[in-house]
């Protein structure tokens, strides 16, 4: 039930907003900044943040899927085969997250955040040839990096396209456009396998999702916007920064 | 006509399913965003029934790219694209397995 307190319906409302808008202009899903805004700032428990910001990437991906596809951008026939081990890996992930400790989940999500800021730091080294995009063929290393980003996403609350993304652009040799665009679409149906677990143990509340995803749907569709007036290359190294010292913030609480 | 030749191998066109998809991703979103704003007015009214509405908004959400699954499988066999087609069938019964393993790890409660 939604509680009767406006206040956090609307600090909930807003941290949604931040997550699409951010999630818009750096390309990423939203849940390495809802889970640590809900955990560090709100005091939510993290399985419940975990349920809660996998609802979110739900929302997301809908809300981006919608324009990529009138674009024709996302590979849809090998989005689908990697959907299948990435749900594999979904079913997995949220299933071994009911038997984790609240302090397990932050240490695993820092590594998580330290990789992405990682990653963020180099610059993604990308493929941009454009192929014929019917004609991706799937290896079993691609299966297996999905399967993983999967399992991600599943037990931790994130869409997965930290090993997504590179899984479509450097094993397949997808263009970066629609590798982050198939990835996206794909982030739906692996967070939406990974909610049910998640709904069918009690920890997924509607007071916390149903305000956290209107934001995100107000924010995923603004973010478009905001994105080209903006230069995008100064937030990126200071999304570093603030990844990097909210890596360290939550494995402090659990190893202090 | 046998099975084998209602399902010959055919593929559907890449724009074709792109297109579907997108009407049905852009649908998907107008109800979700409406049923979601409607459900962030239960903190002033109180009412029992938005607070419902907003778990129907959670269950619609979740379901659009459950059922972009099944329009693709939709598509397929209308195309005759056995490839896609099972796909399709694949990712739906991955899709009820997550429902099953959690019930049946609880014991069927």
């Amino acid at each position: 039930m939604i509680e009767p307190l406006g206040l956090s319906a609307l600090l909930y409302t807003l941290t949604g907003i931040c997550a699409g808008l951010l999630g818009a202009v750096l390309g990423l899903g939203g849940g390495v900044l809802t889970v640590p805004v809900l955990t560090l700032l709100l005091g939510v428990p993290p399985h419940m943040a975990v349920a809660a910001s996998l609802v979110g990437v739900v929302a997301t991906s809908v809300s981006s899927s919608a324009g990529y596809l009138h674009r024709d951008l996302p590979l849809v026939r090998t989005g689908l085969i990697l959907v299948m081990m990435t749900v594999v890996g979904a079913i997995i992930g949220s299933l071994v997250a009911g038997y984790l400790s609240g302090e397990a989940i932050f240490v695993l999500f820092s590594v998580l955040l330290l990789y992405t800021a990682v990653n963020m730091w180099r610059g993604r080294r990308v493929r941009e040839i454009e192929g014929d995009p019917d004609a991706y063929a799937v290896t079993p290393l691609a299966l297996a990096g999905a399967g993983a980003a999967g399992c991600i996403s599943g037990s931790l609350g994130v869409g997965g396209g930290v090993l997504n993304v590179p899984v479509l652009n450097i094993l397949l040799g997808a263009p970066i456009h629609r590798s982050t665009s198939t990835s996206t679409f794909m982030m739906g149906l692996t967070a939406a396998a990974g909610c049910v677990a998640y709904f069918m143990r009690g920890e997924l509340l509607i007071s916390l999702a149903a305000p956290l995803v209107a934001g995100v749907l107000i924010g995923a569709r603004l973010g478009p916007r905001v994105a080209v007036a903006i230069e995008p290359t100064g937030i990126r190294r200071a999304f570093v920064f603030v990844l990097i010292f909210v890596a360290i913030r939550m494995s402090w609480g659990v190893f202090s | 006509m046998s099975r084998g030749e209602r399902l010959s191998g055919e593929r559907v066109p890449r724009r074709r399913l792109t297109e579907g998809l997108g009407e049905h991703y852009q649908r998907g979103y107008v109800a979700a965003l409406l049923v979601m704003l409607a459900a962030l007015l239960y903190p002033i009214t109180g009412w029992q029934a938005i607070d419902d509405l907003a778990t129907f908004g959670l269950l619609v959400l979740i379901g659009v790219p459950i059922l972009a699954v099944c329009r693709v499988g939709a598509t397929a066999l209308v195309c005759r694209d056995r490839s896609l087609a099972l796909i399709a069938a694949g990712i739906l019964a991955l899709l009820a397995l997550a429902v099953l393993v959690p019930v049946l790890l609880s014991g069927g409660r």
